[in-house]
């Protein structure tokens, strides 16, 4: 991308209707809140709601001193698509496929079946072949659900409403992988460019593992400590349902602890006290296992960039929209300090800058060790690009209105150029730092009131190693101490992380097991193409699991 | 000994020089406009003007204060010792050449002002202090230099507007348009107070300065003004802060004598 | 522990001298008697609110807000029989005659202050051990003295533990230790930060520098118990220990009597800069061509000791001069700012303090977060960032606070500051410690 183009310049173009250059605009002229279709739409529901239930409900009018909407309500391009929507359409109470995001990785647990192979085989006696595993798999798959295998007169869940629930398994060892029936095989041949299967192949042998998806509707109605409960439970049960097993044996309860605690892995782990939520929830769930989920990087393996855009995608919805918009701080009102690294293409544009800057100053990606040279030159240069883009078009700051949208988008360029020029995100988040300690510098001005907390901790917590400070950048989470309620850096954190491997050519960034669970067509989002599923979300184009249609009255 | 000498702030730029000498409390800030004591507790809005200010505890005198070497030394500043209440004044200023930065006024605040509390957002600097000191050091921060009726904003909530584009006059964005463009008089006129009531009547905070002067005292970096890519200085400066905090995250005792 | 060569002055309060030269490893916690007691002190010390059970016996409302049990009354007069009640309680925690067992009754029989024995903490793991031993103490005393019958025993348990254990503390229990319990602790060694600035500053009676001091020792401590205070990183939290909450070489109280009467946060920041030139702890390296200076050191972990004693000077003298608590995180921000940009040295913890300071800001300022400085404590997820050095500000500006919040410290903190106040060594730990110091200064 040569300098003097900028990708985000027809999206300031469709967004504002004005030349993306010019200082001076018109204000309080567009009749409020009524510019916007969606804002009409939600009057039009909130009048009729008021009217059923003898409760006042939403009013635009209501906002403190003048109605929304003194300035252009903005339209929003998804980023890398031609898709644009308004702002509501990202909030994630309006958009089924950000939920859905969230219910696909909350209902997953990988849980191992070697250890109960060898329960079978050593303690029970039984024979274990690739026929008894799809007959195994075969039962699970009903039990999975809710339905009944071993007790009698037992109440069973309706089809319908868990359809999404099913179970699959992988391995790294090509001859068993033939022999299981491809409908419960997350094949990986033919999911991952060959190298990356190689890679991944390599790494999981000849163990077998199997992927739980428990039903949307369960991940609605309860938590993600649900899931490796449920998920043992059924698989105890069809264990002893496949295998003819006496269901109150001691030996039965080694099928249960392998599949709750021994050989389970979850997708995020338990967090403390103050923000207390159990395993799979955002907040234990690390960078890198998000980074891993995200399966861009099996579409473009060689356009890491890109890659590490659509992770951020995710990294911005799941920990800055639902966790610290929602779960942390019980607010409504964090959707644009996630969408700005998503949408307009203007992160994508401070990314690619950064990416050819490495490949002209650094030879490439992952060709440099990290050094605080490299670090100083890239970051830098990173950031005074992304800063003076807002100076030089008053509607890409206008876009950016809030100055933590800014820093959290410069900071990212910075972060993704270091991680791809040394392939070590941990060095890649100290450029992050060093972009924010300049933007406040340059502009004097940085993000909302708590916004650099851990930015101002950062350099120094970013290679220490003391008892809550040091810890690869991977697997540190929303949990980490510095990241625990600072929104606006996680979602572009995902992508540090993503841009180092990706750079490195790895097939996986913290967890392979993971990487290989979420490459699974079966999954009602689409982890390839994040950003696109979002806005398909957004125009209510996207079809999410776990509806209730069938056991409801017809509305 | 070496002399120590006060600098307050690295930087070899226009912005860096204008952001020294508005921390250097040494230099006197210039006056531009002159606002009546009256009208600037209007825009303020805590209370009617010639009312007495309402109190949060009782004088000092009256309560006594428990035995602590320090509020034995430490006078307590005027509205302290009369038990005011602690308020604000809140402004927000354009990044289109506004005399200062939200940091700038924190930073200055802290050089020039006793017993103050100031908070940083990227759009708005809320200055809070018991009410009698908030009002003398309000009435500096809105007559002299640092103000500019077009590019700052008295305002305490609905902010938004800092990086918007400038409306027709030159204006910065206001969505509850507590002020407005007098084009008889060629000045600024607040009709609301900081917090959107209307006023009796409007009070004029005057014209805006031309863009060329504000360009002289902007401690603003802009790349169609004074890039921040031209002040090495500074840049060496923020980049040898990063490199000591993180070295120093490492091991403190591998920084030495660098 | 390493060897060090460090020796400091100690001062009091009143930034009087006490003693010179004294090796600044005797006020390590791992050596200092004083500490130790303190630490002791803050595991063993539990305040009864005899009142409290008294009143959840008689209305039934125990286990929490508006939790009223319709129908459930007990009348024991226990404030009438406070010195008996407390006799036979110090009766049933003794383990031998003449151990270090204590229950006073204050208040004239409203409260108690127990001091449960050393052994039996030394008989466990952890030091929940003195709440859950003076709670089941009391339950057995009230039960046995005033013929407690099986149908109430349980408004007597719900009267002294409060609702546990539906819950994993004891909500609305009148039976209260300075440490939470360990699962409220943000992380391993996280206990002694957990107390409230609100109680230091009660328990120290609002002596600004003894708040300084109590607050700094247990979060410096809390270090060593994290894992923190190890190799090359003792030496940082010993320092700052000595030179932020202790006054070493008067540097905090010097500053703030430098500017006292009209300087503001600019000030000391100056003050600090001039006196770490001054005693050769930084020294110019450069000077730019704008004629900036950009100063160095050999010393870095003393330069910080220096920093966060000039960042408790500029906390007092903000904080000070508007008798207000809630200046506390502009100064942790803004003197951290002004100090990097006077000198080009990484301020107090390496930016962690501003850090702190922004989130605090937040917390304290903003509907995200709740509650004015005297609820704060270090083992939060606001404040755990910095490593020690804001809590102790956070608890002198609660102390020079004269009434500005409506959640003040002394409803805050309850019974419990109150209580402990009268605990010598909690309430003026300067002098304690300094006196240990000077005991054991020749073992080093």
């Amino acid at each position: 991308m040569s300098k003097e183009k900028r990708m985000f310049l027809e999206a300031l173009r469709r967004k504002f209707k004005e030349a993306p250059e010019e200082k001076y605009t018109k204000f309080y002229i567009f009749g409020a809140w009524r510019q916007s279709k969606r804002k009409r739409e939600f009057m039009e529901y909130s009048k009729k709601i008021a009217k059923q239930r003898n409760i006042p409900m939403y009013n635009p009018e209501l906002h403190l001193g003048a109605p929304l909407g003194q300035r252009v309500l903005m339209a929003y391009r998804m980023s890398n698509t031609d898709i644009y929507c308004e702002a509501d359409d990202l909030h994630f109470i309006n958009n089924a496929a950000m939920q859905q995001m969230w219910h696909d990785i909350r209902r997953t647990v990988i849980s191992g079946l070697d250890a109960a192979h060898t329960v079978l085989q050593k303690r029970l006696g039984k024979e274990v072949t690739p026929e008894t595993v799809n007959g195994y798999l075969e039962i699970l798959n009903h039990a999975l659900p809710g339905g009944a295998v071993v007790q009698e007169h037992m109440a069973e869940t309706n089809p319908e409403l868990v359809k999404d629930c099913y179970v699959k398994v992988f391995t790294g060892d090509d001859e068993l992988a033939d022999e299981i029936d491809p409908r419960f095989l997350i094949d990986i041949n033919k999911q991952f460019p060959a190298d990356q299967a190689k890679q991944l192949k390599e790494v999981v042998g000849k163990r077998v593992y199997q992927v739980c998806r428990m039903p949307t509707a369960t991940s609605m109605s309860c938590d993600g400590g649900t899931m490796a409960r449920w998920a043992a439970m059924q698989i105890s049960m069809s264990m002893i349902d496949a295998y003819k097993l006496m269901a109150g044996e001691a030996a039965v309860g080694e099928f249960a602890f392998a599949a709750k605690h021994a050989e389970v892995i979850e997708m995020g782990t338990l967090t403390p006290w103050r923000r207390a939520r159990g395993p799979n929830e955002p907040g234990g769930i690390p960078l890198g296992y998000c980074a891993d989920m995200c399966q861009a990087s099996r579409v473009k393996p060689n356009d890491p960039v890109w890659v590490a855009l659509e992770a951020i995608s995710m990294g911005a919805v799941l920990y800055d929209q639902f966790w610290f918009g929602s779960y942390m701080s019980g607010g409504v009102g964090f959707t644009q300090y996630a969408s700005c690294t998503y949408t307009d293409d203007i992160l994508d544009d401070f990314c690619y800058y950064g990416a050819d800057y490495v490949k002209k100053k650094h030879g490439g990606f992952g060709k440099k060790k990290p050094s605080w040279d490299l670090i100083k030159d890239v970051a830098t240069e990173v950031s005074l690009y992304g800063l003076e883009q807002y100076e030089k078009y008053p509607a890409c700051m206008e876009a950016h209105f809030g100055g933590s949208q800014r820093a959290a988008c410069v900071a990212a360029g910075a972060g993704v150029a270091v991680s791809l020029a040394t392939g070590n995100c941990t060095a890649g988040i100290n450029g992050w730092y060093l972009s924010q300690l300049l933007h406040k510098e340059e502009m004097g001005r940085l993000g909302f009131y708590g916004y650099d907390q851990q930015d101002q901790c950062g350099s120094a917590n970013s290679f220490s190693w003391r008892s809550d400070e040091g810890l690869p950048f991977n697997l540190r989470g929303v949990n980490y101490p510095n990241y625990a309620l600072n929104v606006g850096h996680q979602s572009a954190h995902t992508g540090i992380v993503s841009a180092a491997h990706g750079g490195r050519g790895d097939a996986w960034t913290t967890n392979p097991l993971i990487k290989i669970a979420f490459a699974d067509k079966n999954l009602v989002f689409d982890f390839t193409h994040p950003r696109l599923c979002f806005g398909k979300g957004a125009l209510r184009e996207f079809m999410p699991a776990g509806e209730r249609t069938v056991i409801i009255p017809t509305h | 000994m070496p002399e120590y000498k006060p600098q307050y702030y690295p930087g070899s730029t226009l912005p860096s020089k204008n952001r020294r000498k508005y921390l250097d409390p040494e230099y006197k800030l210039q006056k531009l406009r002159t606002i009546s004591d009256d009208d600037l507790v209007r825009i303020m809005g805590h209370r009617v003007p010639g009312e007495a200010y309402k109190s949060t505890h009782p004088p000092l005198e009256e309560t006594g204060e428990p035995a602590c070497p320090i509020r034995e030394i430490v006078t307590p500043t005027p509205g302290a010792k009369a038990g005011d209440r602690i308020r604000y004044i809140q402004f927000t200023d354009s990044v289109y050449y506004a005399p200062v930065t939200p940091y700038v006024r924190a930073w200055m605040y802290h050089t020039r002002y006793r017993g103050v509390d100031v908070g940083v957002l990227s759009g708005r600097v809320p200055l809070e202090a018991r009410e009698r000191d908030l009002e003398k050091v309000a009435k500096e921060l809105v007559e002299t230099e640092i103000f500019d009726s077009a590019r700052c904003g008295i305002r305490g909530a609905t902010v938004h507007g800092h990086a918007l584009r400038l409306d027709e006059n030159g204006l910065m964005f206001d969505a509850y348009r507590r002020y407005l463009f007098n084009k008889k008089t060629g000045e600024v006129d607040y009709v609301k107070d900081q917090i959107g009531v209307p006023l009796d009547k409007p009070i004029s905070v005057g014209k805006p300065i031309p863009e060329t002067e504000l360009r002289k005292r902007t401690s603003e970096f802009r790349i169609d003004g004074n890039a921040f890519r031209d002040d090495k200085e500074l840049i060496s400066w923020m980049q040898r802060i990063h490199m000591l905090r993180t070295i120093a995250g490492f091991d403190p005792e591998k920084v030495k004598g660098i | 522990m390493k060897k060090y060569k460090d020796v400091v002055d100690l001062h009091d309060d009143h930034g009087r001298l006490v003693a010179s030269n004294i090796p600044v490893a005797a006020l390590s916690p791992l050596v200092n008697p004083a500490i130790q007691k303190i630490v002791a002190y803050v595991k063993q010390c539990v305040a009864v609110n005899l009142q409290g059970v008294q009143t959840a016996l008689t209305t039934g409302e125990v286990g929490g807000k508006w939790s009223m049990l319709r129908g459930r009354s007990t009348k024991v007069d226990l404030v009438g029989n406070a010195e008996a009640v407390a006799r036979d309680l110090k009766e049933t925690l003794q383990v031998k005659p003449k151990d270090d067992t204590e229950v006073k009754v204050l208040k004239e029989g409203k409260n108690l202050l127990v001091t449960v024995p050393a052994a039996r903490l030394n008989a466990g793991v952890e030091y929940t051990t003195s709440a859950t031993a003076v709670a089941a103490g009391l339950c057995h005393v009230v039960i046995d003295k005033f013929n407690i019958d099986m149908w109430d025993a349980d408004l007597v348990h719900a009267a002294v533990w409060g609702r546990y254990p539906q819950t994993m503390d004891m909500l609305g229990g009148n039976v209260v230790s300075l440490l939470s319990v360990p699962q409220q602790n943000e992380g391993m060694g996280y206990a002694l930060r957990n107390v409230l600035a609100a109680h230091i500053a009660m328990i120290t009676r609002k002596n600004s520098m003894n708040a300084a001091a109590l607050s700094s020792i247990l979060e410096q401590t809390a270090h060593w118990e994290m894992g923190d205070a190890m190799g090359n990183f003792e030496r940082f939290h010993l320092l700052g220990l000595a030179y932020q909450g202790l006054n070493a070489d008067n540097v905090v109280y010097d500053i703030v009597k430098e500017n006292a009467k009209t300087g503001n946060l600019g000030d000391c920041v100056k003050s600090t800069v001039n006196r770490a030139i001054a005693d050769g702890v930084i020294r110019p390296l450069e000077k730019t061509k704008s004629g900036y200076t950009i100063y160095t050191t050999n010393d870095l972990n003393k330069w910080n000791a220096y920093a966060a004693a000039g960042l408790m000077a500029g906390t007092m003298v903000t904080c000070g001069a508007a008798r207000a608590m809630q200046h506390t995180p502009s100064v942790f921000i803004y003197f951290n700012d002004l100090l990097e940009r006077e000198t080009g040295l990484p301020a107090v913890d390496w930016g962690r303090v501003a850090g702190t300071g922004v989130e605090m800001s937040f917390f304290s300022h903003s509907i995200y977060g709740g509650g004015n400085p005297a609820v704060f404590n270090g083992n939060h997820i606001v404040t755990r960032h910095s490593k020690g050095f804001c809590i102790p500000c956070v608890a002198a500006a609660v102390a020079l606070d004269a009434g500005t919040t409506i959640y003040t410290p002394e409803k805050l903190s309850g019974v419990v500051g109150e209580v402990l106040s009268e605990v010598p060594e909690l309430r003026e730990p300067l002098k304690y410690v300094n006196e240990a110091a000077i005991k054991i200064k020749g073992e080093f």
